[in-house]
């Protein structure tokens, strides 16, 4: 090891032993911050992950009147089946729908009880190729004779997205401020040790040490602590998959979740961010303790 | 090797720390700066070492123009330059040795010329049996030659003294500036900021006065003061 790795290296370790507790401090904060951070980035990935899924599935349903006419009916359907927009029709009548009905609520016998078939409506289930279309496809068919109502599960979907998408930006401005606190505790130990390095600063000036030379150990310092908090926090992070993920995916089958690849293809976001806030804080502060 | 055109230089506005002062000294000399406190010597320092700027005139050191330099190239300026103070500015952390080593590797000299270096000066300035003593285990006289040793290691053009006698007794004194002189007759231009008469008088070297921040005298072979 040369002179100037050997004077980087001592003076890293030695700034990061002197703060010891400033130094534990910004690094709980910045793995808090990034573990936040990082969850509302999985919590995007789970979303990508699953709302494409959910809406080629979706399914539109014409809900038909019950004083729709038979021939009326008939060409509902023929016109549906030349529709290049569809991909497939089912014809749902009131007993199938009673069917359906009892199935999906076998689990609460009065619910069952109180519903015959006259009271459910007849309707036809709509595949379409493109479920982005609904909009035109609504508008197609609401008009129509005999036709009740058109409706889709996307509002279902949209609303439990919409959940999901405010927990990610919840997640997300917690972490800008307490990445925000981070950069501010990091300050405030660059200030400590450049108070603690007045003299030695003011040698190396003094003899001609570059700039950079000066600053790289105060930089490194704010850097080393912002990736191990980086790296704890992705540690935590893979922790929650291993429990919470992991679990709901034992329960529930048919959805697909994120799984542990997904917490290291973050992870490099987590630890990039930490160490560009620790520089940059370093950075700005630098200019104002030490003048360089 | 310096030169000062039309220099001034003021503080807050309000106090003029140097008034249209121009000078040069060439390479090889031995300048003494007297004056009063707040005569302006420092400021004269300072301004060389490009560690304030000046409000107006122009300042060259070791062939660059100091005004409009970029801070990038402030660490060059300062290899050429040795700088020496009255609290000799050593790092108590440090042995002798290392302090004057420091001086090297944080400009990034390989360990070989560091290792090859530091005694050579050691030896020089008469230290080179407490090389690895400790700052507060020397006399005053003792850590001003680790300071002058530091100054000197990386053979700097100019060689800056701001009161380097100021803590010492008129012994010690004697001392240092024996070895200042040794260091000036290796071809180092020397300029010493200084209020101790006597070693003013006893050497006879030129000597320029600063009075409220003009220059009011600029001698060869001079002496502290008019008449004494």
């Amino acid at each position: 090891m040369g002179p100037r790795w050997r004077y980087l290296t001592n003076e890293v370790v030695l700034g990061l032993r002197r703060n010891l507790l400033m130094t534990l401090a910004t690094i709980v904060t910045v793995t808090v911050s990034l573990a936040l951070l990082g969850a509302g980035l999985l919590v995007q990935r789970q979303v990508n992950l699953t709302r494409d899924l959910f809406y080629a599935q979706v399914e539109v349903s014409i809900f038909l009147q019950d004083e729709i006419s038979e021939s009326q009916r008939a060409s509902l359907e023929q016109d549906l089946r030349e529709n290049p927009q569809v991909q497939d029709v089912l014809y749902e009548s009131k007993e199938d729908a009673y069917t359906h009905f009892q199935e999906i609520f076998k689990n609460d016998p009065n619910l069952t009880a109180s519903v015959t078939p006259e009271i459910l409506p007849a309707s036809f289930r709509v595949k379409l190729v493109d479920p982005q279309q609904f909009a035109i496809v609504q508008s197609q068919y609401a008009g129509y004779p005999g036709v009740d109502e058109v409706s889709d599960q996307r509002e279902v979907l949209d609303k439990f997205f919409r959940v999901m998408d405010a927990f990610r930006n919840g997640a997300l401005a917690v972490a800008l401020l307490q990445l925000f606190a981070a950069a501010a505790l990091i300050s405030n130990t660059i200030r400590i040790t450049a108070f603690a390095r007045r003299e030695q600063t003011g040698i190396m000036k003094l003899v001609g040490a570059t700039n950079w030379y000066i600053r790289l150990p105060f930089i490194l310092e704010g850097i080393v602590a912002g990736v191990a908090g980086a790296l704890c926090a992705g540690g935590l992070l893979l922790l929650a998959e291993a429990t919470l993920i992991s679990k709901l995916q034992r329960q529930i089958l048919f959805i697909p979740f994120i799984g542990s690849g997904d917490v290291f293809a973050v992870l490099p976001v987590l630890v990039l961010i930490g160490a560009g806030i620790a520089s940059a804080a370093s950075f700005v502060s630098l200019r104002r303790f030490l003048a360089v | 090797m310096i030169r000062l055109e039309n220099v001034t230089k003021s503080y807050k506005k309000s106090v003029v720390a140097l008034r249209d002062v121009s000078l040069e000294v060439t390479k090889g000399e031995f300048v003494f700066l007297v004056g009063p406190s707040g005569s302006g010597k420092s400021t004269f320092i300072k301004l060389v070492l490009k560690d304030e700027d000046p409000d107006a005139g122009e300042i060259y050191v070791a062939g660059k123009r100091l005004n409009r330099m970029k801070s990038w190239r402030v660490p060059a300026l300062r290899r050429e330059l040795g700088c020496v103070f009255q609290d000799f500015k050593l790092l108590e952390t440090k042995t002798v040795f290392e302090n004057v080593a420091f001086a090297l590797e944080v400009i990034g000299k390989p360990r070989q010329t560091i290792q090859r270096t530091v005694p050579e000066v050691l030896e020089l300035v008469g230290l080179g049996h407490k090389t690895d003593a400790y700052p507060h285990e020397l006399s005053g006289g003792e850590q001003q030659r680790v300071s002058v040793a530091r100054a000197f290691v990386n053979r700097p053009r100019i060689l800056l003294c701001d009161e380097p006698t100021g803590n010492l007794d008129p012994t010690t004194s004697v001392g240092i500036m024996k070895l200042l002189g040794r260091i000036n007759r290796t071809g180092t231009t020397v300029v010493m900021a200084t209020h101790d008469q006597h070693i003013v008088d006893s050497m006879r070297r030129r000597v320029i006065e600063l009075q409220d921040g003009a220059l009011v005298r600029d001698q060869s072979r001079g002496v502290y003061g008019y008449g004494t």
